[in-house]
């Protein structure tokens, strides 16, 4: 086995374990919703429904980041609107912030210009990521709590991503979260209490897109984002 | 009926463990953060802590011997309800029970919200 075989299986032993971490939580935020009931309180069905949900759509992402890996796919560039791509995140994501007790508000300040990218990538990352902020301002004490999903353009291109206020990402934590997923329980001891499988498999599936996944800031807000090209063919029109 | 302070990351999971141990009778009080623990327990003056290890900017570890660095907060009973696995309690039993005051530490897939229960009762 080459030097290359063996890094690529470390990683994707790396990934599995991370992710193994994660499913934790969301199996014991139902086992003990379930647990309610020998106590004579009522489950609440809702709560359930959505960690299980969210469960499947991370282990959804893992399975594209993985088959995008293994180029058993190919995610297909098309023309875009970024704003109706964060709108449907919003959407889903809005589900898993109520049980947080957390508000999404969308901030678009990109004037819907089209952008090059996949559909059912962007989407998948961008809700991998989100559920990891989520329950990381879910862990700041206070009745404010909200996730900004944002969107503006910049001489770079359009800058897509998720924000929100005293959030303490930088590029040294992505990338030491990296390099220790899989061997620490909790690769973003600043950021996320759990393993942070949310940001490690969209800052993956962001690579396979051939983006990259960026600590940035944006009117006072911190966040997480990436850049998008503009489609210059749908500008003409 | 015990003063009870919990600190849980998890806003999710801490709501579930704050339902489940107000309705064994406790007087409960819920924070996700190390520094809010700090507050709290300055304010709302617990007689049993518990606590997850894996907090966010500071460990429950960290979190732990800054409570028994106070004087007046050195007989508040500490309880780990941890998603960490407790090996490490067992291999490092002189630190958390001597020297940390630690009682007693819950691995939560292994811990029934009873159980949890019941061993509050019994402190």
């Amino acid at each position: 086995m080459d030097v290359e075989q063996r890094k690529s299986q470390i990683e994707e032993l790396s990934s599995i374990l991370n992710l193994a971490d994660q499913l934790k939580l969301p199996f014991l935020q139902i086992l003990k919703e379930t647990e309610l009931e020998e106590l004579g309180l009522k489950a609440s069905l809702n709560n359930i429904k959505t960690s299980a949900e969210f469960a499947l759509k991370l282990l959804d992402s893992y399975l594209l980041s993985a088959r995008l890996s293994s180029q058993d796919i190919e995610l297909i560039e098309e023309p875009l609107s970024i704003n109706s791509i964060l709108y449907d995140c919003g959407h889903v994501l809005d589900q898993l912030a109520k049980q947080y007790g957390v508000l999404i508000e969308m901030n678009s300040n990109s004037k819907n210009f089209p952008i090059l990218g996949n559909k059912t990538g962007l989407e998948s990352a961008l809700i991998s990521l989100g559920s990891s902020l989520i329950e990381s301002v879910g862990t700041i004490q206070g009745s404010d709590l909200k996730i900004y999903l944002v969107s503006h353009r910049t001489r770079y291109g359009v800058v897509a991503g998720i924000y929100a206020k005293n959030l303490p990402a930088s590029i040294a934590s992505l990338k030491l979260a990296q390099k220790i997923k899989g061997l620490s329980q909790q690769p973003f001891p600043s950021l996320i209490p759990s393993a942070g499988s949310g940001v490690l498999i969209a800052n993956n599936i962001f690579k396979l897109m051939n983006l990259k996944l960026y600590p940035s800031r944006y009117s006072k807000l911190n966040g997480l984002s990436t850049i998008l090209k503009i489609s210059q063919q749908l500008q003409l029109i | 009926m015990k003063k009870i302070l919990l600190v849980e990351p998890d806003r999710v999971l801490g709501n579930i463990y704050l339902r489940s141990l107000i309705i064994a009778k406790n007087e409960c009080l819920l924070v996700t953060n190390a520094e809010d623990a700090i507050h709290a327990i300055d304010s709302f003056k617990p007689d049993v802590i518990i606590l997850e290890i894996q907090l966010v900017e500071h460990s429950g570890i960290e979190l732990i011997y800054e409570i028994r660095s106070y004087r007046e907060f050195k007989n508040i009973r500490l309880i780990i309800l941890s998603g960490v696995n407790n090996d490490s309690f067992n291999t490092n039993r002189r630190l958390f029970r001597d020297e940390l005051g630690v009682d007693k530490y819950f691995y939560k897939p292994h811990t029934q919200l009873i159980e949890l229960n019941n061993y509050i009762k019994s402190l």
